[in-house]
């Protein structure tokens, strides 16, 4: 499984992993990615209905976890990371608007169109997330 | 200002030594039948309690499933229908969660069955981010034209 990201999630994600509330994040993360195959991560809940290429949001780590919102295109192996935010402390919300979540639809197409991506690896030691 | 003398000291002391004394030889805490009832208590609180979770919890599974078998450019305008009721049942059953929620407060306070009262309300919560996307899913999102159009285009990419 290839899994992508777009610049708008790099920069969310290594903005909440450098607050100290937000270090599991990494772990939810790598735990849910990491050595997992494609049926592993069409779960969740779909948002775009019949398109062959799901649109999910995916809840991660429970109580006070996160929730984030990807791409996957089944017939190319590939994962793309749109957003991810967590549900508590200072940068917590609930949910976010029927807007975001299409602006961030549109976003995550426009940069598999454009190739304006990141490539996501592991560091399994670590269990630390790398960008490309 | 009257001096209190040592016989009044020793007086109140005595009093308030066997008023104790004899008040905490009825504690529940001395009778092993009392503790275990109020144990019992307890425990058939978190297994009522756990059983709530289960159930919400898997309910909330279900409606994730549901997002991922019932396609809003499948289904007719009744099924439509049936799913704005389940919108509108699953909201009654939240708020009937959360009115149970408050009136644990007491628990809370007490430190009883903290944890599991703990995951209840995370249950709660994520019932309703589930009726929120639900009417995300199946009102919201499809009436939006950059979002149709983005899902027509993401279509055609294999």
């Amino acid at each position: 499984m290839n899994i992508f990201c777009t610049p708008r999630f790099r920069k969310e994600y290594l903005s909440l992993i450098s607050n100290k509330t937000y270090r599991r994040m990494q772990e939810c993360l790598f735990d849910y990615l990491f050595n997992k195959t494609l049926s592993d991560v069409l779960s969740g809940t779909k948002l775009n209905g019949s398109c062959p290429n799901p649109y999910i949001k995916k809840r991660l780590c429970g109580r006070g976890g996160y929730r984030l919102y990807y791409l996957v295109i089944p017939d190319k192996n590939n994962v793309f990371l749109l957003f991810i935010h967590p549900k508590t402390g200072s940068a917590g919300f609930d949910n976010i608007s029927d807007e975001t979540k299409s602006l961030l639809y549109k976003e995550g197409l426009d940069c598999i169109e454009t190739n304006n991506l990141s490539t996501v690896s592991f560091d399994a030691a670590k269990n630390n997330i790398l960008f490309d | 200002m009257q001096a209190v003398s040592n016989d009044d000291i020793i007086t109140k002391t005595y009093e308030d030594v066997r008023v104790i004394s004899f008040n905490q030889k009825k504690s529940p805490f001395l009778s092993e039948l009392e503790i275990n009832s109020f144990l019992d208590a307890v425990l058939k609180l978190k297994d009522t309690l756990s059983k709530s979770i289960g159930c919400i919890a898997n309910l909330n599974t279900k409606f994730e499933e549901f997002t991922w078998k019932v396609n809003v450019d499948e289904i007719d305008e009744a099924s439509l229908m049936a799913i704005n009721v389940i919108i509108s049942i699953t909201k009654d059953l939240h708020s009937t969660l959360i009115r149970q929620y408050v009136n644990m407060a007491i628990l809370r306070q007490k430190g009883i069955a903290i944890d599991e009262i703990k995951d209840f309300k995370y249950q709660i919560d994520v019932l309703k981010e589930s009726f929120m996307d639900f009417e995300s899913i199946y009102f919201n999102l499809p009436q939006m034209p950059q979002f149709t159009q983005t899902t027509k285009e993401l279509s055609l990419i294999a």
